[in-house]
């Protein structure tokens, strides 16, 4: 399963309205309570563990995506 | 003037009005904010929902400020407020989900809102192992499934009222416990053991499979009226003539 493709179902959406652009800023769906579902998903699915901080600053597409090369996950 | 309102909107996109109707209405932060959005039903959803909160404010100072003449702003903390020229301010919060929109608008007290299915995704046990305090784990775990997924759903949407009425991120919030120092105190706030903040907060099961949460740090809880997009766009209709 793509980034993209993880993103879309915990948000409920299209799978084409998750672009490199997207965010919590740019998506309704994209909301406080998806956010934690989101982070939960991306943890399971890619088998790491963010921070507290991590967390809050996952608000972006681009950001999931540098934080999971940072921890070194093949996507 | 009233201590507040507690609106209950169903929408569709059939229902709601077409991006910049009322654009003279939205000030230029606001329209980037909502201009941000992708999608077009999230812009006229996100525009309509600011043009209620409006309407809402101006029915809590009984229309002594028009609803073009208020500005969004934020407190401090964050959370968000309606000022008019003259210096009032009136405490708002707005949540979607589905086809309802909440708007919660009162005088004087910080106010928060969430609304929330009631079906929780799969991995809503893990979210409360890993975040919620002992006292809810426990309470959650004390009932059968579909009953501790109702008691997860509902301490999450008071979490999250809070946070929004904190002007704070869920994520922030999370950690803090539903569940005070007695069971006979539900209704205060614990955070890290150290602090309490005193919320009223309300529960109530909106049909459609969703459920509201509303909080606010003093006043009188409202009984939710059911408002229409219609009325709310008739509210405006003299911004048509301007």
């Amino acid at each position: 399963m793509t980034l993209k493709k993880l993103i879309a179902d915990v948000l409920r959406i299209d799978e084409s309205d998750v672009t490199e652009e997207s965010s919590s800023k740019t998506l309704k769906a994209w909301n406080s309570s998806r956010h934690v579902e989101l982070v939960m998903a991306i943890e399971k699915h890619y088998k790491v563990r963010f921070g507290s901080a991590e967390i809050a600053a996952l608000q972006s597409f681009r950001q999931i995506r540098e934080m999971l090369t940072k921890k070194d996950v093949v996507m | 003037m009233i201590a507040g309102v507690f609106w209950l909107l169903p929408i569709g996109m059939h229902s709601l009005p077409e991006e910049g109707l009322y654009a003279s209405c939205i000030g230029e932060l606001e329209a980037a904010e909502i201009n941000a959005y992708q999608r077009n039903s999230d812009r006229r959803l996100a525009g309509f929902s600011r043009i209620a909160a409006r309407v809402a404010a101006s029915t809590i100072v009984e229309d002594r400020v028009r609803p073009n003449e208020w500005a969004f702003s934020r407190t401090t903390a964050g959370a968000r407020l309606l000022r008019a020229p003259s210096g009032l301010s009136v405490n708002i919060a707005i949540a979607d989900n589905e086809h309802i929109l909440v708007i919660y608008a009162t005088l004087g007290h910080s106010v928060g809102v969430d609304v929330e299915l009631w079906e929780r995704p799969s991995g809503w046990r893990d979210i409360a192992e890993r975040f919620f305090s002992k006292p809810e784990r426990d309470l959650i775990q004390r009932f059968p499934d579909k009953k501790s997924s109702d008691i997860f759903t509902i301490l999450w949407t008071g979490k999250e009222a809070i946070a929004k009425a904190s002007g704070a991120q869920l994520v922030d919030y999370l950690d803090v416990s539903l569940i005070g120092p007695s069971v006979k105190c539900p209704y205060t706030l614990q955070r890290k053991g150290a602090t309490y903040e005193k919320w009223k907060i309300q529960w109530l099961d909106i049909g459609s499979n969703l459920v509201a949460s509303c909080c606010a740090t003093g006043g009188s809880h409202r009984i939710p009226e059911i408002m229409s997009c219609d009325w709310i766009i008739d509210q405006l209709s003299f911004l048509e003539n301007m």
